[in-house]
């Protein structure tokens, strides 16, 4: 269904699409080259290493794997926040009137509209108030404001085209409220949940600006890179960064594959048209 | 409230009302709210002069007793504990003194620091708006050939902008930093292939240093520009171009009149994020070696954040920083850029009347 423009205008698309991904890969495999590199010193000959030992021996010292420890615990704390709250407010809004919906839309929005840094500042200073100690807790707290606003924006979007007139009949014929819950609200909303937990959790593993001023005496993998950056100098090859990110890659890399065969395998078109 | 009991039932509704309102207090209104109130509390100078005082008076009070237990006959313990009863009662009213008139509501330190970093805040949320740009420009086409293009090429630019999105903004950069070091793998790999003279790796790639700010900035944000208009443009319905096509529009035409409105909930939702995480970026910039320079906002922020001995003034950097961003996208929403509510970002409510 592309456009049918001329053969050069197509020519010249693809050649940019090509370009693009040229370097939205490149670096990507340049971050990851030091962790197959490590193991081999300074020389850049891979055919010693393999796969996975140089990464096992970076993250084989007890501070990267305290590290790395701390940034899944973060992950996981902030899907934990984000789902319940994020179907909350995408039912709640759903449902309310339209100043209403507006109204909270607006308040529930607005984190997202306001840095990381902001965030983590001020999330440290009311739990200062209160006797709440930086700590995980505390930094999934701090960054489950956004996260959440997020889950609540595809919970939305998944939400709009369904028509309330489908639980209103099942309630109707005399369903329960918590049957309608299960059988029709949930079923359509599981697969948004499936993707909003996963992009949570990538908010909260890889997250620096806001969990940094939370996280107290803690630490996790990315808070220990940037830390260990002198002041005013850039960062250049590292076998961490590396390990971190072969990590992330690969664990995205089997999502994303198992989530387009399910994809392909679940879709009702392609099940009709069989 | 009410509508939410009708429509989602009791038990349901009370949950989803509770859950909302926690999530709107707790980690919204109570840290925002404190960060707002420190940003606009200076030390009263008399609460200053209690607590001198206060100090004076216990270290007074240590002293009495230590006689009190020296002392051996009884008509000179009772003149020590009237005066330690005198002591007490100065330190209990200077204590709540110091309480109820601890600090007094003042917008200097806000001024003070607006003022004085005002060439930064605009450097910052200009060079912020160029990394919007430059990302959008660069990222439409391949959001719209990821959205409506043919399968095996659409799928690989998809997965390709997923992998780089779930490595987070640090990682992102560092992986640019990578690529630019002169020291790193794509310059020791041009030199093996003999593309590159083993000297030259510093001159033609940037390295780390401020100017290449922009360019880690703008990769550290790119899947951020590109996932919203590629959600909004898979909405987009074929039939429509198709329709168009067979009624004689010009592909330019049919791209101004269908594909970018339908775009535009997601330029500007992609667009504001981007804005918004390069204008309070911390970690981006360090990575990037620009953190010293003035450049970028959100390292000054994080400087008065860590190491400000003035608490009012390290809040008020960030309710600044705050403040320019949300009134930059209300900006956005009041000139009508956004048709957030025509395009189904905000549910619509004539369809559930």
């Amino acid at each position: 269904m592309h456009d049918q423009g001329d053969g050069a205008a197509r020519l010249i698309l693809n050649l940019y699409l090509s370009l693009f991904l040229l370097w939205l890969i490149l670096p990507v495999v340049a971050l990851l080259w030091p962790a197959f590199d490590a193991i081999a010193g300074a020389s850049f000959d891979a055919t010693a290493g393999g796969w996975a030992p140089p990464v096992a021996a970076v993250f084989a010292d007890a501070g990267s794997m305290r590290g790395l420890l701390g940034s899944l615990a973060v992950g996981l704390a902030v899907v934990a926040l984000s789902l319940p709250l994020g179907l909350a407010g995408a039912l709640a809004i759903h449902r309310l009137g339209d100043r209403a919906a507006g109204l909270l839309f607006a308040v529930l929005v607005a984190p997202i509209l306001v840095p990381g840094v902001v965030q983590g500042l001020a999330a440290s200073l009311a739990a200062s108030e209160v006797g709440i100690d930086g700590g995980l807790v505390l930094a999934a707290l701090a960054r489950s404001s956004q996260t959440a606003a997020c889950a609540m924006l595809l919970f939305l979007a998944r939400l709009d085209p369904l028509d309330p007139r489908l639980e209103q009949a099942a309630i109707d014929l005399g369903a329960s409220r918590g049957l309608v819950m299960r059988r029709i609200l949930w079923p359509h909303l599981a697969p948004t949940a499936v993707v909003a937990g996963l992009v949570a959790f990538v908010q909260g593993f890889g997250d620096h600006d806001t969990i940094a001023l939370a996280l107290g005496g803690e630490r996790t993998l990315v808070g220990d890179l940037v830390a260990r950056l002198p002041e005013g100098a850039g960062a250049g090859a590292d076998p961490r960064a590396a390990a971190t990110g072969v990590l992330v890659v690969a664990v995205t890399l089997a999502v994303v594959l198992l989530w387009l065969r399910l994809r392909h395998r679940e879709t009702p078109l392609d099940a009709a048209r069989r | 409230m009410a509508e939410l009991l009708r429509a989602h039932g009791l038990r349901l509704g009370a949950l989803i009302a509770l859950l909302v309102a926690v999530w709107v207090a707790a980690l919204i209104v109570a840290p925002l709210a404190t960060l707002a109130a420190r940003s606009s509390q200076v030390p009263e100078p008399a609460a200053v002069a209690a607590r001198l005082e206060i100090d004076r008076l216990h270290q007074e009070l240590t002293a009495v007793r230590r006689d009190w237990e020296r002392a051996t006959d009884a008509e000179m313990r009772a003149d020590l504990d009237r005066r330690t009863r005198l002591v007490s009662a100065r330190l209990t009213s200077l204590e709540r003194l110091e309480t109820d008139r601890g600090t007094r509501w003042s917008l200097d330190g806000l001024s003070r620091f607006a003022t004085r970093h005002a060439a930064a805040l605009a450097g910052g949320l200009g060079r912020a708006a160029l990394v919007t740009l430059i990302a959008l420009l660069a990222a439409y086409p391949v959001a719209h050939a990821a959205a409506t293009g043919r399968h095996p090429r659409s799928t690989v630019l998809v997965v390709a902008v997923l992998v780089v999105f779930a490595l987070a903004e640090p990682l992102r950069a560092w992986a640019w930093a990578t690529t630019v070091d002169p020291n790193g793998p794509l310059a020791r790999a041009l030199v093996r292939l003999g593309l590159l003279a083993p000297g030259d790796a510093a001159a033609i790639l940037p390295g780390a240093d401020a100017a290449a700010g922009l360019a880690t900035m703008v990769y550290a944000h790119l899947p951020v520009t590109i996932l919203p208009i590629w959600l909004a443009l898979r909405r987009l319905d074929p039939r429509l171009i198709e329709a168009a096509r067979d009624l004689g529009a010009s592909t330019a035409r049919i791209h101004a009149r269908i594909v970018l409105p339908h775009a535009r909930p997601g330029i500007v939702v992609g667009s504001l994020l981007t804005f918004v995480l390069s204008a309070g970026a911390y970690a981006v910039p360090r990575i990037a070696g620009a953190d010293r320079a003035t450049d970028w906002f959100g390292p000054l922020v994080w400087r008065h954040a860590v190491g400000s001995l003035e608490a009012d003034l390290a809040a008020a950097s960030a309710v600044t920083l705050g403040l320019a961003c949300l009134v930059a996208a209300a900006t956005a929403a009041a000139t009508g850029l956004l048709g957030l509510r025509r395009r189904g970002v905000l549910p619509r409510s004539d369809r559930h009347a």
